[in-house]
């Protein structure tokens, strides 16, 4: 090996280990600080590379009502086939996507946190905590959000996310890209739901209802138990506002909001 | 002449010893005995030699020999014991015991039941605070923004308080409208300093958030038909239909509400809310005669010692307590009647009582907390010292036990 080839590599290697902290430090604001770990063995939640994944302990309090589902297609996986999943999204704009996962199951308290550019359209998500935990396609719920100015005020928007396990072929997940599923989870239990979805104008002005605080009837909301959001067809691709509001039984309401984004196609 | 020979070898010994080694008298008493007693054990030797023969002058010689060692010691003078180790001694007493006494533990773990007027706290960490909570109305003050959902045949408004209209607000549900307002989850952020006061209304009680840096954000679900006012005096009503989201924004550093509840007796509050600082203690302050005085909250409570087993220390009305929390939360915060009952469980410091030179620890002593915690050890180690002190007064005596 020549002395120049000996410069260009101990070169390289600072380099890679200054890129590598630095890329350490950046990541470890992604872990969410209230999930403390506490739970013993390799799935705890903490930094695994690029992203946080793992158990953390039930909180006491948790909220009247949030979203915690937003996907155009899930594809099923295999768990024990190590291979990693693929999450995409049609890049709106330009930043930083924020990608969080949860187990549905109740009493399985999983979370994944992670922020990758916008621009890049997917994540590699290695399966090995998934496989660890035992968390199924059934029992996966995946969020994505970006922040977009909206009538001068910045707002946290949703892109419906498309999940399939390397090896699976593009096409049988993109058959299903327009059916938006949403998923809700009460923290308390609920008498009724109401959903209404607005269209949103290139102003940021709402335009017109799809529909407008129309009642879910499904008859029984238990704390924990995840049910899905009725969303009316979305034919234009853009952007919408969703607001699913709650009677909570123990007396009172409760309400969600939130942007989500139709991508064209 | 017998006599004197008996007696020249053991003055020459005892001679030549002294000039020897300059012993002084009791080491020399010592050394006389020594002699005898290695005279008698030969004389013993011999007349067990000699069949129990023994002549009369060796008896003769070893009972006068004997007598001088009885009229030696009895004229000795009794040695001079040195003085300092029992000042030591009983200076070290005195330390240790005082030190147990009196000296107390930097911290300790309590629970405390209180049953309070109004309490401040800071929380350590963002921590939702409450339970989604129905209010009949709510007062806003210090606001920066207001944002107004849409209501039926109206649109959402954003309202900012730059024109000071909107930096207070007031929201009624009346009865007869079926509206209502509910209160969201609170999650201050790390650092926010709360505090809490029950008013002379029924089910009402103001809220106070304060942080040095972030602007709190309030969240509210309205729903149904309520009454809206703005301090200008303006009324209006609005009909929220099934439910909106109303945000108020901080101002500044503090943002006041005034809430009243439609039914109190709930928990109103998280099961657990961790704590860094609890204060209960008001501080009336007169403005024009520039005092500030602190008066306690408490209408009653109890200090229960976890360190001390089951040592407990009741609290009377208005009875000022301090302390600094290490570590510790905020357990069943609810609001009955008149007062706030809750219950706290951690490590404080420096829990103090009573008022000016009235005011004391209640930090257990290290004797307490020893007897509690290592009761066993303390017992032992107690009971070994009081052996070794009361041998040493005997030994000091000279009383042969």
């Amino acid at each position: 090996m020549s002395l120049t080839n000996v410069v260009v590599l101990v070169v390289l290697n600072v380099w890679a280990t200054l890129f590598s902290f630095q890329f350490a430090s950046a990541q470890d604001s992604v872990c969410d600080p209230l999930l403390e770990e506490r739970v013993a063995g390799p799935w705890g939640y903490r930094l695994r590379g690029q992203y946080c994944e793992g158990l953390y302990a039930e909180k006491v309090s948790s909220v009247a009502l949030s979203i915690v589902s937003f996907m155009s297609a899930i594809a099923n996986y295999d768990l024990s086939n190590g291979k990693p999943l693929i999450v995409e999204w049609t890049a709106t704009g330009v930043g930083e996507l924020r990608l969080r996962a949860v187990s549905l199951e109740r009493k399985t308290y999983y979370r994944m946190d992670s922020r990758v550019p916008a621009e890049a359209e997917r994540f590699l998500w290695p399966l090995e905590v998934l496989a660890g935990v035992g968390i199924e396609r059934r029992s996966l719920g995946v969020l994505g959000s970006i922040d977009l100015v909206i009538a001068g005020e910045e707002r946290r928007v949703l892109l419906p996310l498309r999940v399939r396990q390397e090896g699976i072929v593009q096409d049988k997940v993109e058959a299903a890209q327009r059916n938006f599923k949403m998923l809700a989870r009460p923290g308390v239990e609920l008498n009724e739901v109401y959903i209404s979805v607005v269209a949103i104008s290139d102003t940021g002005e709402e335009e017109n209802y799809l529909i407008d605080e129309e009642p879910l009837k499904y008859g029984f909301y238990p704390a924990e138990r995840t049910f899905p959001v009725l969303m009316p067809p979305l034919s234009e691709p853009g952007l919408y506002h969703i607001s699913i509001a709650a009677e909570l039984a123990r007396g009172g309401d409760t309400v969600v909001e939130a942007y989500f984004y139709r991508p064209d196609g | 002449m017998a006599e004197i020979r008996s007696w020249k070898p053991i003055f020459i010994a005892l001679t030549v010893n002294k000039e020897r080694t300059g012993l002084r008298g009791n080491e020399k008493s010592a050394q006389l005995k020594g002699l005898l007693r290695q005279q008698v054990t030969e004389a013993r030797n011999r007349v067990l030699d000699n069949d129990g023969q023994i002549s009369a002058d060796e008896a003769d010689r070893l009972e006068r020999f004997a007598r001088l060692v009885e009229i030696t010691e009895q004229v000795e003078e009794p040695a001079q014991r040195p003085r300092w180790p029992v000042a030591a001694v009983l200076a070290l007493t005195l330390g240790v015991v005082s030190s147990l006494l009196f000296l107390r533990v930097p911290s300790t773990n309590v629970v405390i039941d209180f049953k309070v007027g109004a309490l401040g706290l800071v929380v350590p960490q963002s921590q939702i605070l409450n339970e989604p909570t129905s209010l009949v109305k709510l007062d806003a003050e210090g606001l920066a923004h207001v944002r107004i959902p849409r209501s039926k045949g109206r649109s959402g408004q954003a309202l900012s308080a730059t024109d000071e209209i909107w930096s207070q607000l007031q929201l009624r549900a009346p009865k007869s409208a079926l509206g209502r307002i509910t209160l969201q989850p609170l999650a201050p952020p790390r650092g926010t300093r709360i505090w809490l006061r029950k008013t002379s209304l029924p089910n009402q009680f103001s809220l106070s958030l304060q942080h040095e840096e972030i602007k709190t954000v309030t969240s509210l679900t309205v729903s149904g038909r309520l009454g809206l006012r703005s301090p200008d005096g303006s009324n209006f009503d609005r009909d929220f239909g099934r439910g909106r989201a109303l945000h108020l924004t901080g101002s500044g550093n503090v943002v006041d509400f005034l809430m009243t509840v439609a039914d109190d007796g709930r928990e109103l509050f998280s099961r657990i809310i961790p704590v860094s600082a609890l204060t209960l203690m008001r501080v009336h302050q007169e403005v024009a005669g520039q005092t500030q005085v602190e008066e306690s909250t408490i209408w009653s409570g109890t200090i229960y010692f976890n360190d001390l087993g089951e040592m407990s220390r009741a609290l009377r009305a208005a009875e000022s307590l301090r302390l600094e929390v290490s570590e510790g939360y905020i357990r069943t915060l609810t609001l009955a009647g008149d007062y706030f009952v809750f219950s706290f469980h951690g490590e404080v410091e420096n829990l103090t009582v009573g008022e000016g030179s009235g005011q004391h620890s209640l930090m257990p002593t290290y004797l307490e907390w020893m007897s509690s915690q290592h009761a066993l050890s303390l017992l032992w180690g107690a009971a070994m010292y009081v052996f070794g002190l009361a041998l040493a007064v005997v030994r000091w005596w000279r009383i042969r036990v």
